[in-house]
């Protein structure tokens, strides 16, 4: 009973802590200019649909449209977004010079990793549902394609595993912040990968590659080359190793 | 024991340039105690050392009687802490900010924030964002964010920095009744003598990297006081003759047949008169200027300024 009420109390510990990550977010401008670079995708997304509406409108069908909009997410600006909140959720600490306020009050570094962790997951998720609805709400200004609900539930669920798929990469983007404590290697870090991603992704070596695989698990129908298994180790391996590599470095600093 | 603070050899290597040397200090309770030193002396790696933001190369810290690296959440809960940069959130409010520091801390008492921020005099500003503050202001938010949990220890790195000579005053005053009103032991860094001298009873000095002294202010005032310097051949009867004859009982002998004569300073040619009629030999007679800053000055090997 002492032990489950102790750690029910750990729990609740953890999410004011939470809590104050989200406080912490009131009034920033990295919050609209996360919102409005995720926005990009669908918006380039209806741009084409609407002249080819126009010239081709054969060619316009739900499917398309929304993976279309899927890929210029997942290929072009995922990675490099997902990145740059990492990088302001990490590097503002020292930049604000806040991290003696937080470290001395006290919450432990591993704390405030995994904080910053949980955040950035339910950040990355509402992007990613943002992205989705806002996907849908263009079309009815002036495509006015006919939804399909199969189509709907197929790619909300695509969006949503992205999400998830693309968290496993963002502790290698945090510990990047942490050891620069700078965006511009972090951007850097995310222009190169997403670069990569996109001559590696055709071949069997994107299917290794974690930058390539939240659009190869999540929204590739193709067959792979290697066992899928192969891919789905090699992002968890990416996400432990990173996560770990960020709370040993992080334990380890002198605030300065 | 009353040991608040307690070192043992701390030592703080960045790379391969020492930055502290082997700090044995002790801090007692109810002390405020003044570490003075120059800009670059290690003042800042030491609080952060006391405070775990910097890790030690070698040494013990205790704080509360408890090993630093065993019990720092324990110790940390007890502690209030104004940093040389204070940080906050610049799209938050002044309010905002000290709920942070509320939330995570537990505090319970419900106009807490409100009574720490009239304390500091900010209580008007609450509600601007912190990128409307001024550096002023940001300082008092600091010192009104480290009281917010009710500490048994206050420590401020140079509080005082960048303030302009009102606000110095008013931190001095605050920190001051801080100390008296709530029992709270005090550690201020400072690099100007003057401030530690008004605030302080307890003064601990490094210079490059090493704690020269430490030692209360009274001790170091009579230390430093000025005086009638006598020296004679026989101190024993000459220490009898000034009070029989003098009735001087204010002064020390301070080494063999050196007499130190803190009062009677405009009586010196008597008390020259009165000894040599009693036989004694007097063989140095003057005056001596005590004085701090000269005292601080030599110690530190005489290159600089507090
Ligand atoms: N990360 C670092 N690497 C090398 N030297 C450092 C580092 N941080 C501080 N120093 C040096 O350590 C010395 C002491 O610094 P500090 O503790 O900030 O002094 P104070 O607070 O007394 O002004 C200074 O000479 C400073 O240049
Ligand atoms: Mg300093």
């Amino acid at each position: 009973m002492k032990t489950i009420l102790s750690s029910l109390q750990e729990v609740t510990e953890i999410f004011r802590i939470l809590h104050i990550e989200l406080i912490k977010l009131r009034r920033s401008t990295m919050v609209w200019v996360s919102v409005f670079g995720v926005g990009i995708a669908p918006l380039l997304n209806y741009l084409m649909f609407l002249s080819l509406k126009r010239e081709m409108p054969s060619q316009v069908t739900i499917e398309r449209y929304f993976e279309q909009g899927y890929i210029f997410l997942s290929a072009l600006i995922a990675t490099l977004i997902f990145g740059l909140i990492t990088t302001y959720i990490f590097s503002r600490e020292y930049q604000e010079h806040t991290l003696e306020n937080m470290l001395t009050i006290p919450v432990t570094r591993t704390e405030v990793i995994i904080n910053k962790m949980v955040l950035l997951f339910i950040w990355i998720i509402f992007l990613m549902l943002f992205t989705f609805g806002f996907t849908i709400l263009l079309n009815y200004i002036g495509i006015f394609i006919d939804l399909r609900l199969m189509i709907l539930i197929k790619f909300f669920r695509i969006y949503l595993l992205t999400g998830i798929l693309h968290f496993a990469l963002i502790p290698m983007a945090a510990f990047i912040a942490l050891v620069s404590k700078s965006y511009i290697y972090s951007i850097g870090f995310g222009i190169v990968v997403t670069i990569m991603s996109l001559v590696i992704t055709n071949t069997k070596y994107g299917e290794v590659f974690p930058w390539a695989l939240p659009y190869l698990l999540a929204g590739y129908e193709g067959d792979f080359h290697y066992p899928v298994s192969y891919s789905i180790a090699s992002l968890i391996l990416t996400f432990i190793v990173s996560l770990t590599l960020c709370i040993l470095y992080f334990n380890r600093e002198d605030i300065e | 024991m009353c040991a608040i603070i307690k070192t043992k050899n701390l030592t703080k290597y960045f790379g391969n340039i020492k930055v502290v040397d082997k700090v044995s200090l002790t801090v007692k309770r109810g002390d405020i105690y003044g570490f003075l030193g120059r800009n670059g002396a290690g003042k800042t790696t030491t609080i952060k050392m006391l405070l775990g933001l910097i890790n030690p190369t070698k040494g013990e810290i205790e704080v509360f009687g408890e090993d630093l690296s065993k019990s720092k959440r324990k110790i940390l809960e007890r502690v209030g802490y104004t940093p040389e940069f204070s940080g906050f959130y610049s799209n938050l409010t002044g309010a905002e900010n000290l709920k942070i520091n509320t939330r995570l801390l537990g505090v319970q008492k419900k106009d807490i924030i409100e009574e720490v921020l009239n304390i500091v005099g900010i209580w008007d500003e609450r509600n601007k964002l912190l990128k409307k503050y001024s550096l002023g202001m940001k300082q008092r938010l600091s010192i009104a964010r480290s009281i917010l949990h009710n500490p048994e220890l206050l420590i401020l790195d140079e509080p005082t920095n960048a303030l302009d000579p009102i606000g110095i005053k008013e931190v001095r005053r605050l920190i001051k009744s801080l100390a008296e009103k709530r029992k709270i032991t005090v550690f201020i860094s400072s690099h100007i003598l003057t401030e530690v001298q008004q605030l302080a009873n307890t003064i601990g000095i490094i210079h490059r990297g090493r704690l020269l002294e430490e030692i209360s202010l009274d001790e170091l005032r009579r230390k430093n006081r000025r005086y009638i310097e006598v020296q004679v051949n026989n101190d024993g009867s000459a220490s009898m003759i000034l009070e029989k004859k003098l009735g001087i009982y204010d002064y020390e002998v301070h080494e063999e047949g050196n007499i130190r004569i803190y009062s009677h300073h405009d009586k010196i040619s008597e008390v020259n008169k009165v000894l040599i009629k009693s036989g004694i030999d007097v063989i140095k007679l003057g005056i001596s200027e005590g004085n701090l800053e000269d005292y601080f000055i030599k110690l530190t090997g005489g290159d600089g300024d507090f």
